[in-house]
């Protein structure tokens, strides 16, 4: 299911344009204020146990395979 | 109108628990469409205050808010009693079950007088309501209410009740009470049940008072509490108080401005240290804290959204839809990051004892200001409002709100933060600050 399907089957009916740039712009706004949050950055810096990012194979030691 | 100064004159038999919910029913009855009530429940309530006057009458021990008349926003279940939501009239129904802080309050002696308005679904800073509208804010013409616990804080801005219940996921609490300039007392995450009340984000939810004053705040609480927090205040003990030296808490208006400096003074008169802290890093918190309360809200809205999205306002459907684009992972970052925050936090705490910031960025804002934004400008306004309320939500700590200064266009109220279950220092040093600046009087 794409995530266009997901916000139809969420909604019960295909978005308004207003929802559909909502659901956009909110997207966007996750990248940034969430998943590359300052204070997780940070953290995992610390650390070196957080992954900063699952899509980056080479972040989980193995992009050869 | 106080509990304490109800109280005495119950006890001086100079007035009766029938007598003041039949004061209260006929304030509300003159209120006519201003009223801030979304249901009454007068009978219910007479046949609360006929049981106290018995037992006063016949020397029976009674509770501690033994005949005080209290009403509380719409989200509050009563066996019997119909809940609103602040939504659609489709959404309403009638409870079965009764939440458990009315259970801990009728045992007090409490008198319910029924449901206040609210705004849609809890989701909501400025009190606006899409389906019934707002009240008026009862202490500045033509500004909003706040929300989402509007009601409540117009019903105790008005003097109809010394003290209403609200909830708090985001600011629900402290913005309507600094909006109404009344206080508010959101008390630490989990120490007061929120069994049989609508949820909205389980990770922040919290239930507390609007108030009259900060000892009609505690009194309540500490019946919701059953004792945890002292009822009655104490001299505050020398405290360290951290201020904000970034950005984040200077961009406010001059007014607010100034009155920050002035309860700064007055801590310090009043024995306590002063501390600068750097707190810029509290405004990154806000897109964490929006995406736990919107994957949540969304979770709990979700198979009503499916089948009823039209009969929500606008402003909430729009709202829960960025639920849709939130993935597990997004959501569960966000919780980590909440954890990261809750601990720099407590380091924090080893320094100072309060954080002291601004409740709103200013007096709170017209009605016409608002409606005349675009809706970008009208985010940002939202943005701006909450943005000093949601820490102390997404890290789950206790916040009280107070109004210390009146200008001649509206209140301007201060915000203390503490450390988890430090609701009595925090109410002790609210009482302290509430004495000082009583020389500021609300204009009548």
């Amino acid at each position: 299911m794409s995530k266009y399907e997901a916000l139809v089957s969420y909604l019960g009916r295909p978005p308004t344009v207003e929802e559909r740039a909502i659901f956009d712009d909110q997207r966007t706004r996750i990248e940034f204020g969430v998943l590359y949050h300052p204070l997780w950055e940070e953290t995992e810096t610390m650390t070196g146990l957080a992954i900063r990012n699952p899509i980056d194979d080479s972040a989980m030691g193995g992009s050869d395979v | 109108m106080t509990i304490a100064g109800i109280l005495e004159d119950l006890d001086a038999g100079r007035a009766s628990a029938v007598g003041l919910v039949r004061q209260a029913i006929a304030r509300v009855s003159a209120a006519g469409t201003a009223s801030p009530f979304a249901t009454v429940e007068f009978d219910h309530a007479l046949e609360q205050a006929t049981v106290v006057d018995k037992a006063r009458a016949t020397g029976r021990p009674v509770g501690p808010l033994a005949g005080v008349p209290l009403a509380h926003k719409d989200m509050f279940e009563r066996s019997g009693s119909r809940i609103g939501r602040g939504a659609h009239p489709l959404a309403a129904y009638v409870a079965r079950n009764t939440a458990t802080v009315l259970d801990r309050l009728d045992c007090a002696g409490a008198l319910d007088l029924g449901r206040l308005q609210m705004s849609e679904f809890a989701m909501g800073p400025t009190g606006s309501n899409h389906h019934h509208g707002s009240p008026p804010n009862p202490v500045v013409p033509g500004a909003i209410t706040g929300g989402s616990s509007s009601g409540s804080g117009v019903a105790v801005g008005m003097g109809i009740v010394p003290a209403a219940l609200g909830s708090d996921t985001g600011g629900s609490i402290r913005i309507p009470a600094a909006c109404n300039g009344v206080v508010g007392f959101k008390p630490t995450h989990g120490l007061v049940p929120v069994s049989h009340i609508m949820p909205l984000s389980w990770t922040q939810d919290c239930v507390g008072p609007l108030a009259a004053s900060v000892d009609c705040a505690r009194r309540v609480l500490s019946v919701l509490t059953m004792g945890t927090t002292r009822g009655t205040s104490q001299t505050s003990a020398s405290l360290r108080i951290g201020f904000d030296t970034s950005d984040f808490a200077q961009d406010i208006s001059a007014k607010m401005s100034g009155a920050m400096v002035e309860a700064r003074q007055q801590l310090v008169v009043d024995g306590h240290k002063d501390h600068d802290i750097d707190l810029g890093w509290l405004a990154s918190l806000n897109e964490p804290a929006n995406v736990i309360a919107m994957a949540e809200a969304g979770t709990v809205h979700a198979d009503r959204l499916r089948h009823a999205c039209d009969t929500y306002g606008d402003q909430v459907r729009l709202r829960l839809t960025q639920a849709a684009a939130i993935s597990a992972q997004a959501y569960l970052r966000a919780r980590q990051i909440r954890d990261i925050a809750r601990e720099r936090m407590a380091q924090i705490f080893q320094n100072v004892d309060v954080l002291a910031l601004p409740m709103l960025p200013d007096i709170p804002p017209q009605i016409t200001a608002l409606d005349a934004l675009e809706a970008e400008s009208l985010s940002r306004m939202i943005t701006a409002m909450t943005r000093f309320a949601r820490p102390a939500s997404v890290m789950g700590l206790p916040a009280i709100s107070l109004p210390i200064v009146w200008t001649g266009h509206g209140p301007l109220s201060l915000q203390l933060i503490g450390a988890p279950y430090s609701e009595d220092m925090l109410a002790d040093l609210a009482a302290s600050l509430e004495s000082a600046f009583s020389r500021n009087p609300q204009p009548a």
